[in-house]
């Protein structure tokens, strides 16, 4: 059995994923493409008679029947050879793109994400919650002060977040620089007297929680938990902001039958096959879709539930 | 009010107390038995029906009981509605590998390569983490080998047990365990001192530390105290349904035969002639993997019985196999630990075992 696996090299859960590949099937032969991996050689056939084949940096071969999972990390043309020069990036695109975008689509029937599912849209996501008559907290996108005011003096407590990926990267020859942002409250306290303008920010009324909720799906399973993270100030906004000495309790949880109906509508509509969802359950007992991120944390959801999922990740792959 | 408690917070109760094993945060904690037997068959606790049945002596206790549980946030408020939300843990046991953890035993007579052990036992069971023992004095030259080899394979963490020798200063064994990075711990046996030479540095690895205590045979292995109690999610649940040390174990002793534990006279072969799945396809390989705490004399009315470690190499009656550890000191009928090799109704077994040079040492 030929399995593909994209991630990073560092990437515990992955190490943990193959773990259970080796021992549920011995004779799979697993590629790893880690980190950034650029594409030094690449080719392909196409025949009635063998179908498509590709073979990759002359190791990595893939096929229909091979098994694919996107777990983290980048396979693309090399960035200094795209940045020096126009044509060269033109070259790329005329030449290689055109296959990288092939291989994206999915060509193979077994697969798990794909790389593509990193830039699906928050916004999209919202308003698909909309149309599938799930709750979503009030949310503007604005870079006009007044419009923030009067949406902060609607709501009373407004949160922000980024847009797009809470991470962003830049690389200096020198550095390498990490930036996280979380999500953060505001009030009008926060807001100043005078008029400014910003870059279009992302806001949403505060929901307020009883418990927060982690989903992981799995190609129409549901494994979720719920974080106890009321009970302290330090995660009360975003549990993100872990208490490492008195970490916040997880326990398994159930959504609710018709719940999960919407948000399994919802994947295959954005054509993802796995996914942590955020969600809220409000003291009224209401529950507010928050997002969903395609390639997002399962490692710690599996431990403190017993879920396993590694070893369903991996049965998933090799179809067992 | 009604109270639940967190489904990762279990209660073990023992003959005359009981304990909160905090799956999540690792630890445990005592409450008396009267308290775990508040709690109904969900893990609930309605404070106004219990109120109602005490006088007010018995409700300072019981408000000392909820507080204890409440500041340790083993329990949460609950609405009735809410009784199908949380969903017990899943109990289940189960492991990427047919052998989750080897022994491989060495002394100065022993000829069989590691590279055997890796290449037989190790990758085709999936084994990743390993404990080498050393009785005798093992150059750095000759570690430095093994390590490497262990170092470029899948193994994932090595602990080491080996005899201190002289000139071997902390400034050279430092920078020498510092290129190998699965090593979690390195003890030295047989040492002038108890000392502590590095503190872990890598994610709990890289710990180093001397003891004078003589290592010089496996007849040194099997003691149950509590610095080796483990509270973990995976160990508890293993600990449910199989046995806490034996499961998915391997050994090599120093004669390179094969066997559950190196403290155990049974031999599956020898690594030199025998492959993995002979060894394993012997009737008795597995005999001990699930003989588990609920099943053994006195450990089954004991508070600890799902965090300690069991060892079925020494037992207090060598004719019954699910006899209790001959090396455990506690009694869950007082709650009090002794030594275990003083205790005149385990001095039979000691000579039967041959300990008694033990404690010369």
């Amino acid at each position: 059995m030929n399995i593909v696996i994209q991630s990073e090299s560092h990437d515990l859960s992955t190490d943990d994923v193959i773990s259970w590949i080796y021992h549920l099937n011995k004779t799979s032969r697993i590629s790893k493409l880690d980190d950034f991996t650029e594409v030094n050689d690449i080719s392909l056939e196409m025949s009635n008679a063998n179908k498509v084949s590709v073979v990759v940096n002359n190791n990595v071969n893939i096929d229909k029947e091979t098994k694919y999972w996107y777990r983290r990390g980048e396979f693309d043309i090399d960035k200094k050879l795209t940045k020096k020069s126009n044509l060269n990036r033109n070259l790329c695109d005329e030449t290689i793109r055109p296959i990288l975008d092939y291989l994206d689509s999915g060509i193979n029937q077994n697969y798990l994400n794909k790389f593509a599912d990193n830039s699906v849209n928050k916004l999209k996501l919202l308003e698909k919650a909309i149309n599938l008559d799930i709750n979503i907290p009030d949310t503007l996108i604005t870079s006009e002060l007044s419009q923030l005011k009067e949406f902060v003096t609607q709501h009373k407590k407004v949160i922000t977040k980024p847009i797009k990926n809470p991470f962003i990267n830049f690389n200096t020859t020198e550095y390498k620089v990490k930036f996280t942002t979380h999500s953060k409250l505001i009030t009008s306290d926060d807001l100043a007297d005078e008029d400014y303008k910003f870059l279009p920010s992302f806001f949403q009324k505060y929901i307020e929680k009883k418990i927060e909720i982690r989903s992981f799906y799995l190609k129409g399973a549901f494994y979720s938990m719920a974080i106890f993270s009321q009970q302290n100030e330090k995660t009360k906004i975003d549990y993100r902001n872990y208490d490492r000495t008195k970490p916040n309790r997880c326990v398994p949880f159930n959504l609710p039958d018709d719940l999960k109906e919407k948000l399994t509508v919802m994947m295959e509509e954005l054509e993802l096959n796995s996914g942590s969802f955020d969600i809220i359950l409000t003291p009224d007992n209401e529950y507010y879709f928050l997002e969903v991120n395609p390639i997002g944390q399962f490692q710690w959801l599996s431990k403190n539930c017993n879920y396993y999922l590694e070893k369903r990740i991996a049965k998933s792959l090799i179809n067992e | 009010m009604l109270l639940k408690l967190f489904t990762n917070c279990k209660i073990t109760k023992g003959n005359n107390r009981s304990i909160i094993c905090d799956l999540q945060r690792e630890s445990f904690t005592y409450i008396p038995n009267s308290l775990a037997n508040l709690f109904d068959r969900n893990y609930i606790i309605d404070t106004e029906k219990v109120l109602a049945q005490l006088d007010s002596d018995d409700k300072k206790i019981f408000n000392e009981y909820i507080q204890l549980l409440e500041e340790n946030e083993f329990v949460f408020k609950i609405e009735e509605n809410d009784f199908g939300i949380f969903p017990e843990l899943n109990p289940e046991f189960d492991y990427p590998a047919e052998i989750s953890n080897a022994i491989i035993d060495r002394n100065q007579n022993s000829t069989y390569s590691f590279k055997e052990v890796l290449n037989k036992i190790l990758i085709p069971s999936n084994c990743r983490h390993v404990q080498i023992r050393s009785y005798d004095i093992m150059e750095l030259d000759e570690l430095r080998i093994v390590l490497s080899l262990f170092e470029d394979s899948f193994i994932k963490s090595i602990d080491i047990v080996i005899k201190d020798f002289p000139n071997l200063g902390d400034k050279e064994i430092k920078p020498f365990l510092f290129n190998f990075k699965k090593v979690r711990t390195l003890i030295l046996h047989s040492s002038n001192e108890n000392k502590l030479i590095q503190k872990e540095n890598n994610f709990g690895f890289g710990v180093i530390f001397s003891i004078t205590q003589k290592i010089n045979s496996s007849a040194h292995c099997g003691i149950i105290q509590e610095e080796y109690f483990n509270v973990n999610m995976q160990n508890y649940f293993e600990s449910n349904s199989y046995n806490s040390c034996l499961n998915k174990k391997i050994s090599i002793d120093v004669n390179g035969d094969i066997k559950n534990c190196p403290s155990m006279s049974q031999i599956f072969g020898n690594i030199k002639n025998t492959s993995l799945k002979e060894a394993m396809s012997h009737k008795d390989f597995k005999k001990y993997w699930n003989i588990h705490k609920d099943q053994i004399e006195i450990c089954k009315d004991c508070e600890f019985r799902y965090i300690c470690t069991d060892c079925r190499a020494y037992v207090e009656d060598p004719s019954n196999d699910r006899s209790r550890p001959l090396k455990c000191g506690y009694d869950p009928y007082t709650n009090e630990w002794s030594e275990w090799s003083t205790n005149p109704l385990k001095q039979k077994a000691i000579e039967n075992y041959n300990l008694k040079e033990l404690f010369n040492n």
